[in-house]
């Protein structure tokens, strides 16, 4: 903290002495809905003065005083804007609208420079997707998803086939540190993980940051994923929608009041494969006297609220909530039966923004955020006499509840340094599992919850973004984090730097170091994005994940055609990364250990390491876009507790993995899409042969094998030495736009999996009849591919006014 | 049931129902796999006899070799008369080593330990050669058995689904000596004797003979308190036993005769009850503990890895040396 201030007033001091310095500062928004627009790059052309917008679209410039200044404000998709002050003689506040772009005329705009050049900045290791490319990206069942879009990013993976999921740099899912306006989402997944819980027509921006990372975000391992919802327009009512095969959706945005000083949006999403399937199911079961009904759908809803308070303040209330429910009910003559899992996130957060003057801007957060998961059953036996019978009933519950407070501060004390430091302080209250069985078979009723764990996650940074001389951008910072236990606190120093060399003209060499503290864990033992997978925190005897990376690279913009190169190479090690022992799952009803609800006794630690390389070629904009991402990597593990001490390679180790993307605007109307995957199988652990073990276990005197027990048994080789095969696919997809006197409508074909490949989800052993010669028949086993998705085609109709 | 149900669920969605979704891997591309010998063998000074079961592994996949049986147990899938006589096993201290002679009636290997002695601290190694297969194994035995300090020993009647049995309840605490590490195995049995009753069909009666036998105790544990413990962070601390529970032996019904239970003269009679305490090498519990943690069938859980030290083969050589409390039966 004392170095800190010390650094604040060296810095604030060393603006004293130049005398001359004068401040333009201001917000970029776009002009129509005024929503504010972060990342804007605002530079002095021909000079290497220059900043780039906050999250609230703030910018500050500290330059000499002069007879005139040019400001250039660009941004992609946005219409590059010119400023001249002349003469540049005072402190002066700008505020700057920037026009979109329409996509429709980009092709013509594609030509102009565009200053956004990943050679510039400081950071590396960050992807940034515009959400309207997101949109014209083939999508699973015309569902556009966010997260997936980002695993067609070098450096991230997939998991299984279909799972939102992001696997950066050798790191689980569970390592993406997920923020949405400033609340941590803790499952990011609906439907088992086929889709992610983002809407994109609520997102303004999306961005992921996966090395490098700067010491205001912490508390995951492997990546950043801010995404920041849109603001509501201010001008007029807008609306935006789709009708899709899975689900639709509806989002409104407009002006609250008739001052325009405050706007809102409602974006909201329900599935209805329930409501379609159920007369189907009906029809199905006419005859039958027992009636099952199963279904599933799940529904979001994003809201927001923002006022203007005048010049200074501004506030915004936003909020998140989801929920997902499967249930399978049975009802018939003799059974009553209703079983059902949900589960769910909600968000909110209160953010108040303030301006302290020119250089120094203020954000202050008040955030909650809650997931649950629940599975209840219950069943009754009915008999003839219509008397009940047996009956059983099992509720499980899991859940997490946060409150959060932060305080974040951007200060500008001159050309060469661009400041952050903040502070934040998180509440968490776990509650890993609750169980309750009751059953009329059983004389007592099992009721067993872990007790609520609170603990409490904070942090405190600064950062700088230094420019020592032209050539150099550095940003150096330091977090300081904390995480207090009801018996334990966990103080961890956390540094980080990036830095970025320029050595030709749109060239750079970038390095950056981070060191990163996880408090928090996902244990898992699917793979897949289950609500069942439990979130834990850290405690007296499971001690945080730690990581450590070094990543290093070069960039280079070019400038036609205009495409942006990055070749990085990483090397990460995590220590006490957790995984389920082996044969533990979530809930062990069935085991020798079912009594074993304290998950601290289902888990063990040990440690991961990846390296790397990435290689990415981008252009995000011109009548033909897309990128091509290819990544090589190793992931190994070593747990003393896992396959007997032996290094080993996790499930989505993955050697190659090569994603193309293309989009290309056929016509002003026309916008044809392609993506094409790779990626190398996962290691799976599969039987190899059989054979029995013989146990020191006797149970009784009529024993035969003396007083050992036989048990036969499977023989894998090495933990997870069998590779599935290679995973590739195709999607394709074609736009149709039309403006229609009141809206524009947007239909959309698709083709999921276009040449078929059968893709393996899973593995599994089957027996199989041979018949010989003589006619006799016996078995052999084999080894069955199980494919999830084949072609599907998908349409949607989509509108916007 | 739900974790199916979640599978399904993704079944239907993926369109499953559509069969070529499922494809037979050719057998080209499996991983190629040759038949491995076993070797199970667990020694301690206290036995009376070495014996080691000598068997192999069989290829999953292609066709299921003949000239076994299978059997089911428990839902595990054992195959009988898959020892292999003709194998040649060695066992050796380092300085002398002898030759262990198949018994065709237990299907294993066996050798006195009155011409083998096996002694506490020592290092045994096992060798199994068979066709030009060639596995081997050490073990260290313990230098020491662990006393047993003190037991509690109760009846209790409890309700098993709806039935009332009278049951016993035991359980008994050691020191743990410091500064080594130590595995521990617990067993406990009562020692009975019993009627076994024989039919006579042609002369349609009943005959009655006595044996002993010994009755085993099962045990409730929880977390760490299993009857595999080790003293891994517990160093030098007072070690407590799981629950060990036994039904009281009740005369047995052993089938009907014109209509009547044919029910043992003689009830059992319980000459009281051995607590065993093995102080075992690390083999015996790593190997133990991963056969008990195997459950390779939940699709849902990563498939667990059994434990091995055997080279060029699968299966355990393991010691302990095991110390014994004898509490005679009042009745008696």
């Amino acid at each position: 903290m004392r170095l800190f201030f010390t650094c604040f007033f060296l810095l604030s001091s060393g603006i004293c002495f130049s005398q001359n310095l004068l401040t333009i500062s201001g917000f970029v928004r776009e002009s129509g809905s005024q929503e504010q627009l972060p990342g804007v790059n605002v530079f002095v052309p021909g000079t290497a003065f220059g900043t780039v917008t906050n999250t609230y679209g703030f910018y500050s410039l500290t330059l000499p005083a002069a007879d005139s200044l040019r400001l250039i404000y660009s941004f992609v998709g946005y219409e590059k804007t010119e400023r001249l002050l002349s003469p540049f003689s005072q402190n002066t506040t700008l505020n700057i609208f920037l026009a979109s772009v329409n996509q429709l005329d980009e092709v013509t705009v594609s030509a102009r420079r565009q200053e956004d050049y990943v050679s510039r900045s400081a950071q590396m290791s960050q992807v940034e997707i515009p959400i309207q490319q997101i949109k014209k990206i083939p999508a699973f069942f015309g569902e556009k998803d966010v997260l997936k879009v980002l695993q067609l990013m070098p450096g991230v993976q997939k998991g299984t086939e279909g799972q939102t999921g992001l696997y950066v740099r050798g790191g689980g899912p569970d390592q993406n540190l997920i923020i949405l306006d400033d609340a941590v989402v803790y499952n990011a997944s609906h439907l088992f993980g086929f889709f992610s819980i983002f809407n994109s027509d609520a997102l303004k921006s999306v961005e992921l940051t996966k090395g490098g990372f700067p010491a205001r975000y912490g508390g995951r391992l492997s990546s950043v994923l801010d995404m920041n919802m849109k603001e509501g327009s201010k001008d007029k009512l807008h609306g935006e929608g789709g009708i899709g095969l899975i689900s639709s959706r509806l989002t409104l945005e407009g002006p609250l009041t008739k001052s325009k000083k405050a706007s809102f949006l409602v974006s909201g999403r329900r599935t209805y494969i329930d409501i379609l399937a159920a007369p189907l199911i009906k029809s199905q079961q006419r005859n039958d006297p027992t009636q099952v009904r199963p279904g599933y759908y799940f529904y979001d809803l994003n809201a927001k609220v923002n006022v203007d308070l005048g010049a200074k303040d501004k506030l915004y209330l936003s909020g998140y909530f989801g929920r997902d429910r499967f249930y399978a009910n049975e009802i018939g003559p003799e059974i009553d039966s209703r079983n059902g899992l949900d589960w769910g996130n909600a968000t909110a957060t209160l953010r108040w923004n303030h301006l302290f003057g020119q250089k120094l801007f203020a954000n202050t957060s008040l955030i909650a955020s809650n997931f649950n998961f629940g599975v209840n059953s219950y069943t009754k036996d009915i008999y003839e006499d219509g008397s009940s019978g047996d009956e059983f009933s099992l509720d499980y519950t899991s859940k997490i509840r946060d409150f959060g407070i932060k305080t974040d501060f951007d200060f500008y004390p001159n050309t060469q340094h661009a400041i952050k430091f903040g502070v934040q302080a998180t509440f968490h209250r776990f509650v890993p599992s609750a169980l309750a069985i009751q059953g009329s078979f059983f004389d007592q009723s099992i009721e067993r919850s872990v007790r609520p764990v609170n603990s409490v996650e904070s942090g405190i940074y600064v950062e700088d973004t230094w420019q020592p001389f032209n050539a150099l951008k550095m940003n150096v910072g330091f977090r300081l984090s904390s995480f207090t236990t009801e018996s334990k606190n966990y103080i961890r120093p956390e540094p980080r730097f990036s830095a970025a060399l320029r050595l030709a003209k749109d060239f750079s060499f970038k390095v950056s170091y981070a060191h990163m503290n996880q408090y928090v864990h996902l244990l898992s033992n699917t793979g897949l994005g289950l609500p069942t997978d439990l979130w834990v925190p850290t405690t007296d005897r499971v001690a945080p994940q730690q990581s450590k990376q070094i990543a290093a690279g070069f960039a280079k913009d070019l400038e036609n055609p205009a495409l942006t190169l990055t070749l990085e190479g990483y090397y990460k090690d995590m220590n006490n990364i957790l995984n389920y022992k082996e044969g533990s799952s979530f809930l062990s009803l069935d085991g020798e250990n079912a009594n074993e609800l304290n998950w601290e006794n289902n888990v063990t630690s040990g440690r991961g390491w990846s390296y790397g390389t990435e290689f990415l070629i981008q252009k995000k904009y011109g009548r033909l876009s897309g990128w091509i991402g290819y990544t090589l990597s190793w992931t190994q593990w070593k747990f003393p507790e896992l396959n007997f001490g032996q290094t080993f390679f996790p499930r989505y180790d993955r050697r190659h993995d090569l994603s193309v993307v293309g989009i290309f605007e056929l016509t002003k109307r026309i916008t044809l899409s392609a993506t094409w995957v790779y990626g190398t199988g996962n290691a799976l652990t599969i039987p190899l042969s059989t054979y029995n073990v013989y146990r020191d276990n006797a149970t009784s005197p009529y024993n035969q094998f003396l007083d050992w027990t036989g048990r036969g048994v499977n023989e894998y080789g090495a933990k997870n030495s069998f590779r599935a095969e290679p995973f590739h696919r195709m999607d394709i997809a074609v736009q149709f736009r039309k403006k229609l006197k009141h809206h524009e409508r947007t239909w959309e074909f698709g083709v999921y999996n276009a040449y078929n490949r059968r893709n393996p989800f899973f593995y599994d052993i089957a027996s199989e009849p041979v018949t010989n010669a003589a006619g006799t028949t016996t078995y052999r086993n084999v080894l069955k591919r199980y494919s999830l998705f084949p072609f599907l085609p998908s349409f949607s109709y989509n509108f916007k006014f | 049931m739900t974790r199916y149900s979640l599978l399904l669920m993704l079944l239907v969605l993926g369109n499953m129902a559509c069969d070529t979704l499922v494809n037979t891997i050719p057998e080209s591309e499996l991983p190629k796999t040759t038949s491995q010998l076993t070797l199970f063998s667990f020694i301690s000074p206290q036995d009376t006899l070495i014996r080691v079961k000598v068997s192999q592994t069989r290829p999953l996949f292609g066709e299921v070799l003949t000239g076994s049986n299978l059997m089911i147990i428990n839902g595990d899938t054992i195959y009988t008369g898959d020892a292999l006589p003709k194998a040649s096993v060695q066992i050796s201290d380092g300085k002398t080593s002898a030759a262990l002679t198949y018994v065709p009636q237990e299907e294993l290997f066996a050798i006195s330990t009155k011409q083998f002695p096996i002694l506490a601290g020592k290092t045994y190694t096992l060798t199994v050669a068979e066709g030009n297969r060639r596995a081997e194994a050490s073990c260290t035995i313990p230098e020491n058995a662990v006393t047993i300090q003190k037991y509690t020993l109760d009846t209790l009647v409890v309700s098993n689904f709806g039935l009332r049995d009278s049951t016993l309840s035991l359980s008994f605490t050691w020191q743990d000596p410091g500064q080594q590490t130590n595995y521990y195995r617990v067993k406990a049995y009562e020692l009975v004797e019993f009627s076994i009753v024989g039919f006579d069909d042609k002369n349609q009666s009943i005959t009655e003979s006595r044996q002993v036998g010994k009755f085993y105790f099962s045990w409730t544990g929880i977390a760490n308190r299993t009857v595999l413990q080790s003293d891994g962070q517990l160093d030098g601390t007072v070690f407590l036993s799981p629950q060990g529970r036994k039904k009281l032996e009740v005369a047995q019904t052993f089938g009907f005769l014109n209509g009547s239970p044919i029910t043992p003269k003689k009830p059992p009679v319980s000459f009281g009850i051995s607590l065993l305490l093995l102080n075992t090498d690390a083999p015996y519990y790593l190997f133990h503990k991963s056969v008990q943690d195997a459950r390779q069938d939940n699709p849902f859980s990563e498939p667990s890895l059994v434990y091995s030290n055997v080279t060029n083969g699968l299966g355990v050589f393991a010691g302990f040396n095991q110390s014994t409390l004898w509490i005679p039966s009042r009745e008696k």
